[in-house]
């Protein structure tokens, strides 16, 4: 017998205890808020910009960048065609391990956030980007303000009913670590900072 | 042979100081714990849905694991089944040596412990280099995980200071956390860039999607997960969860549980592997079918590995992880030691606990497990010996009041030498640390019946006063 009938076979003559699946969570009705937002991502040590208008959007992400010190930005391809005229360096898609973790600041796209908790969703379908979101030493990512959601529930529910199960990574805020003495430390292994900026007009 | 938990707590935290560590830092995550939950209106329904979950998860497992297979080898994984330990350690070998693999990166998993993977696969020449901070900290001290999150709870910044300036060079007498976590991330970075495979634990996994859900602060396993282009992935058959809507509940409950943080860093949703690589999923019983038959212990197969329960033990509080000499300490790691292990320590360690209940007040999917622990005890093997035959000794005693109250005078008699002229008592280590009280002086029958002389006196003066209403 193979251990896989052995252990089905083990499953299947436990006595039974059926009880039924409780069906969807409802969650409390409550409306996301950009601010709220910025709380649960300030809480995890990330950090807000905005909302701003999408006429800004560039020059915000120029500053942001700027404001993490010198060294290599690059942007998610499926970005640069938004941000206009500019010297964007897009992510080399075919690039080695070695040439990412070379990268200080990645810009790339959320595309669902979560008010209660700051997490943002990012789909990872190229390699590379999956790569470059952990090797980068600062992380910027741009989020519609109107794919923001209050819970978790909310956000996945938004996220999936568009994406592929596929691969995806929700961020809420720096890679940290507190195995010292649960000394708060940010840049364990992943990027040493993020920023989320809001893009769209819902009021804070 | 392994030590019982009261003599091998004196090994893991030998001093006052490390009892006092430990207990400061432990009690500082529950606190934490109760304060983001503090935050969560709907806390009392979100564990009451993720329990049913579990519970309805559990009742229906097989037809699970057959969907996630299903689903997990539709979106290109290759799933593998492990009867037990040496089987699992077998297939995460094979898989490596097939494909000439000398250097893993694996993040932290609970179950790659319990199968002992990292000894059996350094035995065979396969180097493993454990990424999270405090498992790696646990790795270069060669010693065990001794907290289920924090695994080097244990160990304070300076030992950590001597240890790094030992194995990676990190200049003596530093001991700066945020200079040793700088100095690992420089010297793990380049191990991840040569990582031929990634090993990761799962946190949950999907069974309409065939999805796993690893969820970590350090984004340790996605550099695991997204570098090597060999993925393998260790879960125990109990991590399933029917559908992705289920996750949230989950979530929702696991960080803020753990360390008070509304969720992990990073969670990430991995179907299938990613182009071009390979994803290898383990699912291991190792015992849990077992526990799956035993209805008074099943509920223990819900658990998520949260920690809360270690946090809020005064027991495991001051004892230290490595106490319980088992993978997963504390409360928890007490249940599931008589279901895993035969050996007699994992039998006694269920009353390593003062049924205060703490445990199972703070368990997010509602696990009973202070329940659990005073049913292992009535079923352990050396209650049998000593402990019924003394049971036996009292009731036959209780039976008989002349017999109670001769036993009662000889213990009057024999107090002082039990309270002061027997320390480190064999028969009973409650008294090692402790004296007894006072002697009372007399028996309470005698006391008794002495205040209840007094009581009919002064009720006979005070109707003779009459009430003067």
């Amino acid at each position: 017998m193979s251990d896989r009938a052995r252990i089905l076979d083990s499953i299947r003559r436990a006595p039974a205890a059926r009880l039924a699946h409780p069906g969807s969570y409802e969650s409390p009705a409550v409306s996301p808020s950009w601010a709220a937002f910025a709380a649960g991502l300030r809480a995890a040590g990330g950090e807000s910009h905005g909302p701003i208008a999408r006429a800004v959007l560039s020059e915000t992400i120029a500053s942001v960048c700027r404001s993490r010190g010198d060294g290599p930005v690059r942007i998610d391809p499926a970005l640069v065609s938004e941000l206009g005229p500019g010297e964007w360096v897009p992510l080399d898609l075919e690039a080695a391990p070695e040439a990412l973790a070379d990268i200080h600041v990645l810009v790339s796209r959320g595309c669902v956030g979560v008010a209660e908790n700051g997490a943002v969703a990012v789909p990872i379908v190229e390699p590379a980007l999956a790569r470059a979101l952990f090797l980068c030493q600062h992380l910027v990512l741009v989020l519609e303000v109107e794919r923001l959601e209050a819970d978790l529930h909310g956000g996945f529910a938004r996220f999936w009913s568009t994406e592929p199960a596929g691969r995806t990574v929700w961020i809420s805020g720096p890679s940290k670590t507190a195995d010292i003495e649960q000394t708060l430390v940010l840049g364990a292994h992943g990027p040493r900072t993020l920023a989320v900026i809001g893009v769209g007009d819902r009021d804070a | 042979m392994s030590l019982p938990l009261d003599r091998a707590a004196r090994v893991a935290l030998p001093t006052t100081e490390s009892v006092q560590h430990h207990e400061t830092a432990v009690a500082d995550l529950r606190r934490r714990r109760d304060d983001a939950l503090a935050r969560v209106p709907d806390l009392q329904a979100l564990r009451e849905h993720a329990a049913a979950i579990k519970g309805h998860t559990l009742g229906d497992l097989g037809t699970y694991l057959e969907r996630f297979e299903e689903q997990a080898r539709a979106a290109g994984a290759v799933v593998h089944w492990a009867d037990d330990a040496p089987a699992h350690n077998r297939i995460v070998h094979d898989l490596l040596a097939e494909r000439g693999v000398h250097r893993v990166a694996k993040s932290k998993s609970m179950l790659t412990e319990e199968c002992g993977l990292n000894p059996y696969l350094e035995a065979r020449g396969i180097e493993v280099v454990d990424t999270d901070l405090g498992e790696r900290i646990v790795q270069l001290e060669g010693e065990a995980p001794s907290h289920i999150v924090i695994p080097a709870i244990h160990r304070r910044r300076q030992e950590i200071g001597a240890l790094f300036h030992r194995t990676v060079g990190s200049p003596e007498g530093e001991h700066d956390p945020v200079v040793l976590t700088e100095i690992a991330r420089q010297d793990l970075r380049r191990r991840f860039l040569s990582a031929e495979a990634g090993i990761t634990g799962v946190n949950f996994a999907i069974a309409e999607t065939g999805s796993l859900v690893v969820c970590t602060n350090e984004g340790n396993a996605d550099l695991g997960m997204h570098l090597p282009s060999i993925h393998i992935a260790c879960m125990g058959i109990e991590k399933l969860l029917p559908r992705l809507e289920d996750l949230p509940a989950f979530l929702r409950l696991l960080a803020r549980s753990a360390t008070g943080q509304a969720i992990t860093a990073y969670t990430t949703v991995v179907t299938g592997p990613r182009p071009g690589g390979e994803l290898h999923i383990v699912l291991v019983d190792n015992g849990r079918s077992r526990l799956l038959a035993d209805p008074e212990q099943r509920g223990a197969l819900a658990c998520i590995r949260c920690g809360a329960c270690l946090n809020t033990c005064p027991v495991y509080r001051r004892t230290g992880g490595h106490a319980y000499n088992q993978t997963v300490p504390g409360p928890i790691g007490a249940v599931l030691a008589p279901a895993f292990r035969s050996d007699r320590e994992a039998s006694t360690l269920p009353f390593a606990s003062t049924l205060c209940g703490s445990c199972s007040a703070v368990c997010p999917v509602g696990i009973d497990l202070h329940g659990q622990l005073l049913a292992w005890r009535a079923r352990a093997p050396f209650g049998g010996g000593r402990i019924r035959w003394v049971a036996r000794l009292g009731a036959e005693v209780l039976a008989r009041p002349r017999l109670y109250r001769l036993v009662g005078g000889l213990a009057r008699l024999a107090w002082p030498l039990l309270s002061r002229r027997w320390p480190g008592n064999p028969a009973n280590a409650w008294l090692e640390g402790r004296e007894l009280p006072p002697h009372p002086g007399a028996s309470f029958r005698s006391r008794f019946r002495l205040w209840s002389q007094g009581s009919r006196s002064r009720e006979g003066s005070r109707s003779r006063g009459g009430s003067g209403e």
